[in-house]
């Protein structure tokens, strides 16, 4: 029942050949800031190698820039540190358990190879830890659902338009029997990604709207919702037209994409 | 709520201390409850707590202080001053002891069953007479003379109490039912024809059509707005040059070239509401936000269609077909008691629409 808490002090690895990863590339760079790296992760990959196993796991939070890694027994915990393309993690400890020995293996492999890492690549939700000359683990991002939710409201208007990553939705119905869908185009939920990433989403309902034109019906009310990790985010009422300017560029985006929506 | 009264009394105390030097009514002043007043909504709450926490200084502080207007700059004070002046004259005419015209005033205990009395403020009938700008790109927005009639015939109906779909009304609402005791006359019609299709709601079909003497005219332009806007006011306090309602063609009168279920005139009952200092029923917020009426039971949302009686929000029932909703033309039939003494309120001396009754 006692789990020995050791701290495993990890030796940075400074490589000595000058090796260039090939991999390293513009386009890499920019997806990377397209992409978050903060999320969970499904370990697939060591090395070249499939694993059979699912229940592997990396956890990065970018905000408090903390690793925790689920190796099937025990669990890891440490830091990291990103920078461009550029990752490393430090100070890791890890529960002590008696596990099979397969899965001890399993577990010393994933402790020198986040020790030895020192690059990373994020495309498609596919994370790349390497070091400087080839890639020690892959793992897939799991993808938590987010879902943005725009509503305008006026006596004699509505339109309510959903956005996820697989899809774009809209009603003008009140009841919303009638709805209208079609597929989300990448390059915009791309972009409607990076510009959350901007915006700290448990703070919209803090946000002020500029104008209160609906007061004298001037506007039709508007709200945007941000739905992730099952919780549901949502601003206050502002004016239609009228966002406040933190979310201006989301909401001229959803509002495009909806009218792109109808053009099909 | 720890949050939002906190709020409310650092808004209360800065008014307090900002209207040292206001002329003063005819009234112990101290009676005037103005912590709930507001002219932007929720957000307001936060700026007054920033305010609280010293973290913005200034006297006059009606909460949008670090807020990009792009209105006139002082409507909030005029909106503030005509809101004092409202609640003062209301309370000036009650006996001694009623709460003061405010959502304070009594009102907060949730129940929806307060009453309030149409007060004798000496006014009597009040009339107002209506100029209307038909502004058309095309034949049909170019509404006839009997059309027009049509819609001066439902704001008498609708603000004397004489309309005949009043008598569905929920026994509950039997003592709020009001007449109002405010008619219209048509002063005059003036017809421009523009190639300009939708005029939107930033007032620019007032500055290509000025109002006529509006201190002592309602003005009331017909086009196409667009986007889905039915109609549009400005409240008592704003600009002169922009003071009047606009309404939609299709949605003006109940006769000729009207669109349903917005076909029965109430578009501009509910505008001119606004021109008279009406908020919208629901307050524009949450339960705790009023709309300065007491005897309109709170809620927290417009309702829309039309909705079946009881419709619980804020736990009361919603006064759904109160002008002030957002229903459909024939389910909307009345004004509150509260509401007519606010309306009238702005008439009287001081009021910001004292100028109409010369």
């Amino acid at each position: 029942m006692k789990y020995i808490i050791i701290l495993l002090t990890v030796f940075l690895l400074k490589s000595c050949g000058n090796t260039k990863d090939i991999e390293n590339t513009k386009e890499d760079n920019a997806l990377m800031k397209i992409e978050q790296l903060s999320g969970t992760y499904l370990i697939t990959m060591f090395g070249r190698v499939k694993l059979r196993s699912k229940k592997l796991t990396l956890e990065l939070d970018e905000s408090t820039n903390k690793v925790s890694v689920f190796g099937g027994c025990n669990s890891f915990f440490g830091t990291f540190n990103a920078n461009g393309n550029h990752i490393t993690f430090n100070e890791l400890v890890s529960t002590r358990k008696m596990c099979s020995e397969e899965n001890m293996e399993a577990e010393q492999y994933m402790m020198d190879a986040l020790a030895q890492t020192t690059r990373y690549s994020l495309e498609k939700n596919i994370l790349n830890l390497k070091n400087e000359t080839s890639s020690l683990m892959s793992a897939k991002k799991v993808q938590e659902k987010i879902m943005i939710t725009y509503e305008t409201s006026t006596r004699g208007f509505y339109e309510i338009i959903w956005i996820s990553k697989d899809s774009i939705s809209f009603s003008n119905d009140r009841n919303l029997k009638e709805r209208k869908t079609s597929d989300c185009p990448e390059k915009e939920w791309n972009e409607l990604l990076a510009l959350l990433q901007n915006i700290n989403i448990k703070s919209l309902s803090e946000l002020e709207a500029p104008t209160k034109k609906h007061q004298y019906d001037g506007a039709a009310m508007a709200t945007l919702k941000v739905e992730s990790e099952g919780e549901i985010y949502s601003t206050n009422i502002f004016d239609h037209g009228y966002p406040p300017k933190e979310i201006e560029e989301l909401v001229n985006i959803v509002l495009s994409m909806k009218k792109m929506s109808t053009k099909e | 709520m720890k949050r939002l009264f906190l709020g409310m009394a650092v808004m209360a105390l800065l008014f307090t201390s900002c209207n040292d030097d206001q002329e003063s009514i005819n009234i112990d002043q101290s009676k005037v409850d103005m912590s709930d007043f507001y002219v932007y909504t929720d957000a307001d709450i936060d700026e007054a707590t920033r305010i609280a926490e010293g973290k913005s200084k200034a006297c006059y502080a009606m909460v949008n202080l670090n807020r990009q207007l792009n209105e006139d700059p002082t409507l909030e004070k005029k909106m503030y001053d005509i809101e004092f002046h409202t609640r003062s004259f209301i309370a000036s005419k009650k006996p001694d002891g009623a709460g003061n015209g405010g959502g304070n005033g009594g009102g907060d205990d949730g129940s929806g069953g307060d009453d309030v009395q149409p007060i004798d403020d000496g006014l009597g009938i009040i009339s107002i007479p209506v100029y209307v700008h038909v502004v058309y790109s095309n034949a049909n927005e170019n509404i006839s003379n009997t059309q027009i009639n049509s819609q001066i015939a439902v704001l008498n109906a609708d603000f004397r109490l004489t309309n005949n779909d009043a008598n569905q009304l929920p026994s509950e609402f039997d003592t709020d039912i009001t007449d109002s005791e405010i008619d219209f006359t048509l002063a005059g019609v003036f017809r421009h024809a523009d190639s300009r299709t939708s005029w939107g709601t930033n007032n620019a079909v007032k500055s290509a059509y000025p109002p006529v003497t509006p201190s002592t005219h309602l003005n009331i332009w017909v086009c196409n707005i667009g986007g889905g806007i039915l109609g549009y006011a400005q409240f008592p306090g704003g600009n002169s040059s922009t003071d009047g309602v606009v309404v939609g063609s299709e949605y003006f009168g109940s006769t000729g070239y009207v669109s349903a279920p917005y076909d029965e005139g109430r578009t501009a009952t509910h505008e001119v509401g606004h021109y008279l200092n009406l908020r919208h029923i629901w307050g524009d917020g949450r339960c705790n936000r009023d709309d300065f009426v007491v005897d309109t039971p709170k809620s927290d949302a417009p309702n829309y269609g039309c909705p079946s009686y009881p419709t619980v929000n804020c736990r009361t029932n919603d006064m759904t077909m109160n002008y002030m909703d957002y229903v459909y033309d024939q389910c909307m039939y009345m004004f509150s008691d509260g509401q007519r003494n606010r309306m009238r309120a702005i008439f009287a001396p001081g009021g910001a629409r004292e100028s109409m009754l010369n």
